[in-house]
């Protein structure tokens, strides 16, 4: 939650104006609701998985399907007055689908040896930039970025003269959760539900099925987006 | 107790551990209910393996009953419910001041260079082996939701 709290404040959105939500996993999808709670115009989803772009679609996030589109930046485009939303959430990080390229190279570094393995990860900037990149292909020029996705890349080659073209602005960083516990904490114990958190979770499993809950999280298997661990239970 | 250990990329198993103790003032102990899978655990059940040894316990997503605390945690106390922010930070240095708890620069693993510590994240974000339920720096980093507060999130 704080992070996608800290998502939406730094994607400093204008009222009234758009934002685009990459990726529709738990933070993003929360990332939609915080926006819509805090007053965005329109808020846009975007995801390959079936069930989150149903529950996004459900919680009024206009969505577009990865796998309906041949070219996303012209589709949201369209959708924006041509110009693109001024403000564009990565809620996607080192997980994204669709880069092989990235994907095999990931693989590759967790089976080499430790020291080689770490200092690819942390020098060569293994990473799967594609969620990033069209994050910067999308936003409005003058816009604002916000990451909240994790990139582990030290040298991750990036565009920056698409960047500077297009005054970028970009914020990122791990959450800094006790920042937003005071704005947050009363949406979640007062009166109603106002960002839906009571149904948020789709699993909640006792601890001995940890090794199944971190399977079908990481497939995205039997819809699968917000998965607890309940150690009294079970 | 039990806790969740990385044993390997795509490894993960429950394995039985010893009961964290208090062992610095800051500290508290946590009973967990609830404790979130978040993505960046995939991170390390995937892509960070060389990060992390055998052993490592993963949590860092808690909401849960307060056990014991430690002489100088003085906000919580034993029987409150508190969900327990990812970030280690100390409350009270430059960074804290600033609303970064983040880059707390009382946590701040500088060996490697990164920012303040994480729970339950691997030696990249200052947690040894072996690290369960001891929240460090519990006085200025659990958060009492006490009644009401929901464990979905």
């Amino acid at each position: 939650m704080p992070t996608a709290w800290q998502a939406v404040e730094y994607a400093d959105i204008p009222g009234g104006e758009a934002v685009l939500v990459l990726g529709l996993g738990p933070i993003g999808e929360m990332a939609t609701r915080v926006a819509q709670h805090r007053g965005a115009g329109r808020v846009i989803g975007i995801d390959l998985v079936p069930e989150r772009l149903d529950r996004a679609r459900s919680h009024g996030v206009e969505t577009l399907d990865l796998e309906e589109h041949d070219d996303l930046a012209e589709a949201v485009r369209e959708m924006t007055d041509g110009r693109g939303p001024i403000a564009v959430i990565d809620a996607v990080g080192m997980e994204a689908h669709g880069s092989p390229v990235g994907r095999f190279a990931h693989k590759i570094a967790a089976m080499l040896p430790d020291p080689v393995a770490r200092k690819m990860t942390e020098t060569v900037g293994i990473d799967r930039l594609a969620a990033l990149h069209m994050a910067i292909e999308l936003v409005q020029r003058g816009g604002t970025i916000s990451v909240s996705g994790v990139y582990g890349g030290a040298a991750s080659p990036m565009p920056l003269i698409q960047m500077f073209d297009k005054q970028v602005n970009m914020r990122m960083g791990q959450a800094n959760v006790k920042r937003w516990i005071g704005e947050i904490l009363p949406l979640l114990t007062g009166e109603g539900d106002p960002l839906g958190v009571d149904d948020f979770a789709t699993h909640r499993l006792p601890l001995d099925q940890a090794p199944h809950a971190y399977e079908i999280f990481q497939k995205k298997q039997d819809g699968a987006v917000k998965v607890l661990l309940q150690p009294q239970s079970g | 107790m039990k806790a969740l250990a990385w044993h390997g990329t795509h490894d993960v198993r429950v394995d039985t551990v010893p009961d964290p103790t208090i062992e610095q003032p800051t500290d508290a102990i946590v009973r967990v209910t609830s404790t979130g899978i978040c993505g960046s655990d995939l991170h390390l059940y995937e892509v960070l393996g060389p990060f992390l040894d055998a052993g490592d316990i993963l949590w860092h997503e808690p909401m849960g009953v307060v056990e014991e605390v430690g002489s100088e945690v003085t906000q919580i106390a034993p029987g409150d419910r508190v969900v327990v922010p990812f970030n280690v930070s100390c409350g009270y240095c430059y960074m804290c001041d600033k609303g970064l708890q983040s880059q707390c620069e009382t946590t701040q693993v500088r060996e490697r260079g990164t920012g303040a510590g994480l729970l339950g994240y691997t030696k990249l974000y200052g947690q040894g082996p072996g690290r369960s339920s001891r929240a460090p720096a519990g006085s200025s980093g659990a958060v009492r939701a006490n009644q009401g507060a929901r464990e979905s999130t």
